[in-house]
Order: C-alpha cells, then sequence, then structure tokens
C-alpha cells in the first residue's frame, strides 16, 4: 500500500555540528573514565606517599601534606583513593568482560535458535533477573570467599543473564528483519548471516551493555566491600575504605567521604557513556 | 523448449496455530491448498488475490523460503521440494525473489555497493572486488541509477529508488525466475508506473520468467501474460490475461474486476460488490470456500469442492455453475 | 435501510441545509516545520471552501501535504512545538457559531471533534483501544457528545452496526477489535465517527489498507450514508479511482500546494495541469490486455520532499511540458473555467494543444 504520510514530520538532514555518536553526555562520561583510569595506572609513578605506610600522624585533616588527610593508621587518605582506583576498576573490568563473554553467546544461541533451546534459556535468564543481584552475590562471595578474583567472577556470574537477555532480543529483531530473509534468499548460509547481519548489529548493544555492565561491578564490589566481605586488607579499596571511615564520621569525615565520591563518580562516567539519552 | 520452465502441482502449506503457556498445536491454516500451475520460459504469470489468498505463500514455497507441506515444484525438470542445501543453494542461482518493502528489505547499516556485492560473495560469482565492483556498476545502470549512489546507505534513498536497488539485487546473479512479491503495493503512484515499466523493460532484455504477485488486478492485467486468482488459499481461476479480464468466468474474478476503481472504466453496470467479510482461514467454509460471500451461492456449492473446469485450452475456473449464463438473464 | 425504532434519530445533518450554504472554509492555509534552524513548507497557502452536503477530495501523493491538512483540521498539529500553522480554517458549527479550527482552544477542539467534525483514519487497529469491546468503544463515543443513559446509548451503536452492513451486530458488539477482519473494523469506525451527527467527516485515507473487495464494500457504504444524511466529505486519499468514484470535486496537491481543482467529472476529462494528466496516465487502465500498444507511463524523478528548495514551478523538473519560464516563474493559481482552477503558466495553449492532438485522432 501506498506510504499515506509525507515525508515531512522530519527533515531528513540533521544540521550537525559534531559527529554522530558524541554528544554532550559520552563526552563527559569518556572524560571522567579517561582520568580515572589514567590515575589508576599511573598511580605508582605518580609520587604518591605509599598507601599502605602506616604514620603517627593518626586522623590528620586535610593539609599541604596530606591533601585528603591521614585514616587511622596514619595511612595517606588521598594516596589510598588514588590507589584505590586500580582495585575498582580491574574488578568493573573483569565483571564486564565475563558477563559479556559469557551473556553473548548465550544470546545469540538463544536468539538465533529458537525453540526449547531459547525456552530454557529464557528461564535461566528470567531466573536471574528476578533475583536480587547483590543479595545473591553476597551469598556467593560469603561461600567462596572475597579475593578480588571471586568477587569479579561472582558479579560477572550474576550479570551475564542480563547481557543476554539484550543480545537475544537485538538477534531476534534483527532475523527477523526483511534483508535477512533477502540474504538467505541469495543463498547465504547461516553462518554468513550471523556475521554479516547480525553480529554487526549486537556488536552496537554488547558495547553500550559493556559499560553499565562495568558500572554496576564497580559499585556492587564497593558495596560488597562495605559490608566486610571485599577484597582483603592491606588492598586500599574504596569500599572498604567508606567502611572503616564509618566509625570516624564525626571528627574525619573525609575518610568516608573521598572513597564515596570516586565510586560515584567513576561509576557515574561508565553509566554515562554507556547509556541512551537521545 | 516445450517443458515448462516451472511446474507446480498440489502446493500446499499449512500453518499451525499453538496456544497456551506450554504451546499445542491446537488447528492448522491452510495458507495454500492444492495449488496447481505451469510457467514457461519467457512468460510472466501473475497470482492476483486479497489479503488471506495466499499468494506471498505461493511465491515463498517456490523459491522454498517457506518451506511447504506438500506437492511438487518442478523447476528445469527437478522437484524442488527435494533439494539438499547445496542444490538449494544453487537453485537460488535461477531463481530469485523482489520484496513488497523496500525500506526493510535492505540492511539500514550496509551500503549500496555491500548490499549488491552480497549475492555475488554468497554465490562466488566475481571473485576480485575489482570484478565485483565492475558488476555492481553494471547493475546499478541496468535499473536507471548512476555509481554514485555506491557509497550511500538505504536511508538516503527513496522508496523508488530502494525498489531499484531490490530488484538490481535479485538480478545480480542472473536469474532465470523472478518472483516480485508485490513490487509495487509500497511506493507512489508515479513511481509504481516508473518500477514497473522498469521490470517490463528488464524482461525483455534479459529473458526472464516471471511471478508476479499483486492485489491490484489492473497492474497484472497490464504486466501478466497469465493470471492466476486465488481466494483462500484456492485458485478460483486461471487463464491467459485477456481471458480472466476481459472473459472472466468466476463470481470472484468479476467482483474483483469491480473492485477495481478505473475512472474511465467503459461499462459501470455488472458490479458485484460482495457481502461480508472474509472467513476465518483457521476454518473455511465447506465446499466451496468462496460460497459465503458469493451472489450466485446454492446449496450445492456447500457440498463438495469445485473442481477446475476448462472453458478453453488455456482458461480454467473452480465454479460450478455457468456464471455467463446467470448474468446474462 | 429504515429503521422502524422511532425512538433513535435517522442520520440527518442539524441546523439549516440549502446545498449551497459553506461549512467549511480554509484561508492561506500554510504548515511550516521548524527544525534545528530550518523551517520548511509543508502546506502553502490553501485556500478552500466547502459546502454543505458535498464530498471533496484532496488527491497527493507522498510529500503533496494532504495528510498535514488533514492533521491540521483534525487539531493533531497543536501538539507539536516544531509546527507553525498559519492562515484559518472556519468551520460552521451545529450550535451557529463560527469558529476557526487553528486558533480554538484544546477544551473547545475537544467539544468540536466529535460533535461537528467526525474522523476516520487508515488504520482502524490503532484508533481502536484492544482492551475494550467494540460495544463499549462505540457506546462511549455516543456518550462523549450526547446526554443519553448507558442503554440507550448501547441500543443506538447496535442500530449504527446493523445500519452499516455489520452481518452480526449484537455479536460483534461483545467481541474486540482484533477479533474482527479489517473491514468489519472500519466499519466500526465509520459507526463511531456517524454516531454523532457531525457536519463534516474528516476520511484520511480511510480505504487504503483495506483489500479491493472490501474497499468497494465501503466505498458503497459511504456514499450510501452520505446520500442519506447529506453530510459533509472530505476525503483524503492517493488514489483517483477513489476520487472518481465518491468526489463531487477534487482538489489536487503537490508539493503543499493546490495545482488543480474542479469538479471530478471535468477533472477526468479534461484535466489543465500536466501533473493531473500525468498522475491519470500512471493508472493502469483495466481492459490494457485488450489494447494492443498501451503503454503505462509514470512520471520520471520523485515527488519533492518540503526540504527540496524549488524555484519557480515545484513540478517542472518532472513535467513532460516545461519550457524555460517554469523554471523561474511561479505560477500562481488561475480561474479556468466552470469552478476550475489550475496552477500552471501554460494551461491554455497546452489545452489548445490537447484538444486539436484529440480531434486529429478522430479520422
Amino acid at each position: 500500500m501506498v506510504a499515506a504520510t509525507d515525508n515531512l514530520a522530519r527533515p531528513r538532514k540533521k544540521p550537525s555540528f559534531r559527529p554522530r555518536g558524541l554528544s554532550a553526555q559520552r563526552m563527559i562520561g569518556a572524560a571522567i573514565i579517561a582520568i580515572v583510569v589514567a590515575l589508576g595506572i599511573l598511580a605508582p609513578v605518580l609520587g604518591l606517599t605509599d598507601p599502605n605506610e602506616s604514620s603517627m600522624d593518626i586522623l590528620v585533616g586535610p593539609g599541604a601534606m596530606h591533601w585528603a588527610g591521614t585514616d587511622e593508621l596514619g595511612r595517606d587518605v588521598f594516596s589510598r583513593v588514588i590507589y584505590g582506583a586500580r582495585v575498582s576498576l580491574l574488578v568493573g573490568l573483569g565483571v564486564g568482560i565475563f558477563a559479556t563473554v559469557v551473556g553473548v553467546p548465550i544470546g545469540v544461541l538463544a536468539g538465533y535458535t529458537r525453540g526449547k533451546v531459547d525456552l530454557l534459556i529464557v528461564q535461566i535468564i528470567d531466573l536471574f533477573v528476578a533475583l536480587p543481584a547483590l543479595i545473591l552475590a553476597l551469598l556467593i562471595t560469603a561461600i567462596v570467599g572475597s579475593t578480588a578474583e571471586n568477587i569479579a567472577i561472582v558479579l560477572g556470574f550474576v550479570m551475564w543473564p542480563t547481557t543476554a537477555r539484550l543480545v537475544r532480543g537485538q538477534v531476534i529483531s534483527v532475523r527477523e528483519a526483511l534483508y535477512v530473509e533477502a540474504a538467505r534468499a541469495s543463498g547465504g548460509s547461516a553462518f554468513w548471516i550471523m556475521w554479516r547481519h547480525i553480529l554487526p548489529n549486537v556488536v552496537r548493544i554488547i558495547s553500550a551493555q559493556f559499560s553499565i555492565t562495568v558500572a554496576f561491578g564497580i559499585f556492587s564490589s564497593a558495596s560488597l566491600s562495605f559490608l566486610g566481605l571485599g577484597v582483603p586488607p592491606p588492598t586500599p579499596d574504596w569500599g572498604t575504605m567508606v567502611r572503616e571511615g564509618a566509625q570516624y564520621l564525626s571528627f574525619m569525615p573525609l575518610m568516608s567521604i573521598a572513597p564515596g565520591a570516586a565510586v560515584t563518580l567513576t561509576v557515574m562516567g561508565f553509566y554515562l557513556i554507556g547509556s541512551k539519552n537521545d | 523448449m516445450n517443458a515448462p520452465l516451472l511446474s507446480v502441482k498440489n502446493l500446499e502449506k499449512k500453518f499451525d496455530i499453538r496456544k497456551g503457556v506450554i504451546p499445542r498445536t491446537v488447528g492448522h491454516v491452510h495458507a495454500v491448498q492444492d495449488v496447481s500451475f505451469t510457467l514457461n520460459s519467457h512468460e510472466v504469470l501473475g497470482i492476483v488475490g486479497e489479503s488471506g489468498s495466499g499468494k506471498t505463500t505461493i511465491g515463498r514455497s517456490i523459491l522454498r523460503l517457506t518451506e511447504p507441506s506438500g506437492g511438487e515444484i518442478v523447476f528445469n525438470g527437478e522437484d524442488v521440494t527435494k533439494f539438499t542445501a547445496r542444490q538449494l543453494r544453487e537453485y537460488r542461482r535461477s531463481a530469485q525473489i523482489v520484496f513488497q518493502d523496500p525500506y526493510g528489505a535492505l540492511n539500514p547499516t550496509m551500503t549500496i555497493e555491500e548490499i549488491l556485492a552480497e549475492p555475488l560473495i554468497v554465490q562466488g560469482i566475481a571473485k576480485s572486488r575489482e570484478e565485483r565492483r565492475d558488476r555492481v556498476a553494471a547493475l546499478l545502470n541496468m535499473v536507471g541509477l548512476t555509481t554514485d549512489y555506491m557509497t550511500r546507505k538505504p536511508t538516503a534513498l527513496s522508496g523508488g529508488q530502494r525498489q531499484r536497488i531490490v530488484i538490481a539485487r535479485a538480478l545480480a546473479v542472473a536469474p532465470k525466475l523472478v518472483v516480485a512479491d508485490e513490487p509495487v503495493s509500497a511506493l507512489d503512484v508515479s513511481v509504481q508506473a516508473q518500477i514497473i515499466a522498469l521490470l517490463r523493460d528488464l524482461k525483455d532484455r534479459l529473458g526472464l520468467s516471471m511471478i508476479f504477485i499483486s492485489h491490484n488486478l489492473a497492474v497484472v492485467e497490464y504486466f501478466a501474460d497469465r493470471i492466476a486468482v486465488v481466494y483462500l488459499g484456492k485458485i478460483m481461476e486461471i487463464g491467459t490475461a485477456a481471458e480472466v479480464c476481459g472473459a472472466p468466468k468466476h463470481p470472484y474474478t468479476i467482483a474483483l474486476l469491480s473492485a477495481v476503481l478505473d475512472p474511465y472504466r467503459a461499462d459501470k453496470g455488472g458490479r458485484i460488490t460482495l457481502k461480508g467479510d472474509l472467513p476465518d482461514p483457521a476454518d473455511p467454509p465447506s465446499g466451496c470456500v468462496f460460497r459465503t460471500r458469493c451472489p450466485y451461492a446454492i446449496e450445492e456449492c456447500a457440498m463438495r469442492v469445485p473442481e477446475m473446469r476448462d472453458a478453453s485450452a488455456t482458461h480454467a475456473h473452480a465454479c460450478i455453475r455457468d456464471i455467463d449464463d446467470l448474468r446474462s438473464k | 435501510m429504515t429503521d422502524a425504532d422511532t425512538k433513535i434519530q435517522p442520520l440527518k445533518v442539524e441546523g439549516g441545509s440549502p446545498a449551497t450554504e459553506t461549512l467549511l472554509d480554509l484561508r492561506n492555509l500554510s504548515v511550516r516545520y521548524d527544525a534545528g534552524g530550518y523551517g520548511v513548507h509543508a502546506v502553502r497557502d490553501v485556500n478552500l471552501t466547502l459546502k454543505r452536503g458535498e464530498v471533496v477530495a484532496l488527491v497527493g501523493e507522498s510529500g503533496s501535504g494532504k495528510s498535514t491538512i488533514g492533521h491540521a483540521l483534525m487539531g493533531l498539529l497543536r501538539f507539536d512545538r516544531n509546527v507553525k500553522v498559519d492562515g484559518a480554517a472556519r468551520l460552521v458549527c451545529k450550535d451557529g457559531v463560527t469558529r476557526d479550527l487553528l486558533a480554538i482552544n484544546d477544551r473547545e477542539m475537544q467539544r468540536i471533534r466529535g460533535n461537528d467534525v467526525s474522523i476516520i483514519f487508515q488504520e482502524p487497529m490503532s484508533s481502536l483501544n484492544p482492551l475494550h469491546t467494540i460495544g463499549h468503544q462505540v457506546s462511549e463515543a455516543i456518550l462523549a457528545h450526547k446526554r443519553i443513559s448507558r442503554r440507550e446509548a448501547r441500543e443506538r451503536a447496535l442500530y449504527f452496526l446493523r445500519h452499516l452492513g455489520l452481518s452480526n451486530p449484537a455479536q460483534a458488539m461483545d467481541r474486540h477489535p482484533h477479533q474482527l477482519s479489517g473491514g468489519m473494523r472500519q466499519r466500526v469506525m465509520i459507526a463511531m465517527a456517524l454516531s454523532c451527527d457531525a457536519n463534516l467527516l474528516i476520511a484520511d485515507e480511510a480505504t487504503t489498507a483495506l483489500d479491493a473487495t472490501v474497499q468497494a464494500q465501503i466505498i458503497e457504504l459511504l456514499q450510501a450514508l452520505q446520500k442519506e444524511s447529506r453530510m459533509t466529505i472530505l476525503f483524503i486519499t492517493h488514489d483517483l479511482g477513489v476520487v472518481a468514484e465518491m468526489a463531487d470535486r477534487a482538489v489536487v496537491l503537490y508539493a503543499g500546494q493546490i495545482v488543480e481543482l474542479a469538479p471530478t467529472a471535468s477533472l477526468f476529462r479534461n484535466p489543465l495541469m500536466p501533473y493531473t494528466q500525468a498522475l491519470i496516465d500512471a493508472i493502469p487502465r483495466l481492459g490494457s490486455s485488450r489494447m494492443p500498444g498501451y503503454e503505462l507511463r509514470g512520471i520520471p524523478g520523485r515527488a519533492p520532499s518540503a526540504l527540496d528548495a524549488v524555484t519557480g514551478c515545484s513540478f517542472h523538473p518532472r513535467c513532460p511540458r516545461a519550457i524555460d519560464a517554469c523554471k523561474t516563474d511561479m505560477p500562481a493559481l488561475e480561474a479556468a473555467g466552470l469552478s476550475r482552477l489550475v496552477r500552471c503558466l501554460r494551461w491554455k495553449e497546452l489545452e489548445q494543444e490537447d484538444r486539436s492532438e484529440r480531434a486529429a485522432a478522430f479520422r
């Protein structure tokens, strides 16, 4: 049937002042991440005080020597926050990678094959999505013990269904597309269709979801640490620092606020880059 | 060559109706039932029907884009329904499809060159990039577009231009048979005529055989040599374009002709307006499927499925009554 | 199709009815879209008068502006901040007051919709609520504008559904939209549109999505209803066949402007604007299989979208009879005989040419 609508609702050419995909939101997110990652990587060469070195200057407020003051063992808070980035980023990245490496193939499998396999996978996904992620992670970590690796794996394990579900949805919608049928009509094999049509469309979604998963990973590992199930001391870890600083909140609030702000900022950075906001 | 290029016998396609949380098959929809026809080389067969007629399913089944539930599809002497995957891929070099929707049929993230090169790559035609580029340029030329379209993406093209790309893609493998499934329905009227002229030109130049599927009888009359009229999965009438449109024998054909709104229509008399609506395809009427809307239906129509009767060597229809006699009274 | 139940009023146009009375007057109607600094005209300077009891068709392809005009009259453009509508659309309402549809506030528009203006859309499925039964929806439509009891509204709904040829109206009342066929749904839409005795019906591509045989039924139905109630119909369509069948007058639109306006019979007998002629030629004629040498001719190129800036006549790039002047001078809408308007620099000479050609063809 003839298209009844005039093509007038939106002009075809958008006057663009910046290349597509780089909104202000994404740029801010990218900037934050760049700073955090740089600080994390360069921490050892920045000339900071050793984060684990205790001193006699206990609970000193911010000053020239210690930019963010010291904690109850005389350790430099600022330095600990910077070094804390390393653990958080590693864990966050680990979660993102695990969730993607496990979630994507499962999502593609479910979306492409449909049928009984899909049905089963969907049930598993729904189960995981229904359960509160953090509590599940808590339980498992309590059982297997908290090391950085364990936390990353557990959180990744909790997060892969979300990625799988997203990927599955995308695969299904592309699979139903007329141009895929056209590829089949040309003689394209299942592999060709997957490679040429489905995966390129999926990659777009994966990268966005990856950022968000990393954000989740950082936030959740900080939460786990706060609850006492984090990376064991003396490794500087933001969540643990917030927890330890809670006792001294009335006279040295910076002990908790500094790492807390770091978590917030980093999570926000990853979230901004990954989430869609047109 | 006297043997037909394509011979379809007793084609059938059933869809299962599934209901329930754990899907169970509760019934069938017979999209296509007992459809038989032939297509000769260099001939155009038009398949005309409305929604629920099964015309698109017939087209898709011939190319095995939809798997037929039964029947034979003989192309160049071989039964397509029995092809292995490898034979099927080779078959797809000889038989291609032009889709209805020019907006969905092209991957919006690929360039035109990539889209047109895809069938070449998949079928192993033109192994080098330069060869492929040359062929793509030739294809664009064939459908009336310039080579600077190669780098564009489908979103930059109009409906008519996109449909030209869809046609070019179908022709990339140099097929003998092209199934055109409502190729112009989604386009503006003025562009429809352009594309029809293009298809006609290509058909003549390349010696194609075509199956032209449409709901628009006037377009089909113009384009096709022979016409098959389908309703609820069954053929009601089949014959040359002049026979079916000039001397229709089946009440449904007459109703379809009546429904064409042509401003310059010579005779406004003799119109049939059907009553009622399309029956539920999952529960079709007994006997003649058309009887519930037919102004000439009698009791006998419910009792058995009418056989195809020959009005001439080329013209057949499935109605037990003699409509000509009824209408001349 | 008379109903013995005298309680229910037959369909009738209220409030004075000489056929020459004006019902809707469009003056200088223009619609502009502002997007990111660009201002594009979807509709430019449309003037049209609709009289009571007549059926007028707005014909055009994509980019013509026909749907935009319809949307403007239905008040659908007021929600979009980027859209600027100029001009006036004065409707003579049932209470005798003349209102400008483009200037009234939302609440007044709400009252007018259904009461003075009813609308049928192309896709009945999206206009009907899938959660409620047909009976409920038609009754609600009636109750929105009439102070009657719920039971009376239901009876009235039943009456309309039967009147519209629904084979089993009582059953249909209890069904949900997805359980009905396209033709039935459209009939329900018509029932809803008619149930409030509006004087003006706007049908926006109302039969486009229907099968040919169903379209024939619906058109027959609309014709019968129109004859009975003498309501005014503004029919928006791209299908010239429908225009020939239904309309008293046809308004041909191209690139947002009126390019030809004529009584339907004259339009087809003697089209004056080359676009109209070309559009008519682009429709495949029935019986072509028995007309040797008949060739279907399309119009090269494509219809301009609002973004394309064209100097002179907007049709000149595609016009088979354009001359140099057409590229620079924008033709004005001129009177061309009995109730006819044309927007073409050459219409007079082209008419002469065609006439002598036709005379020569008659050996």
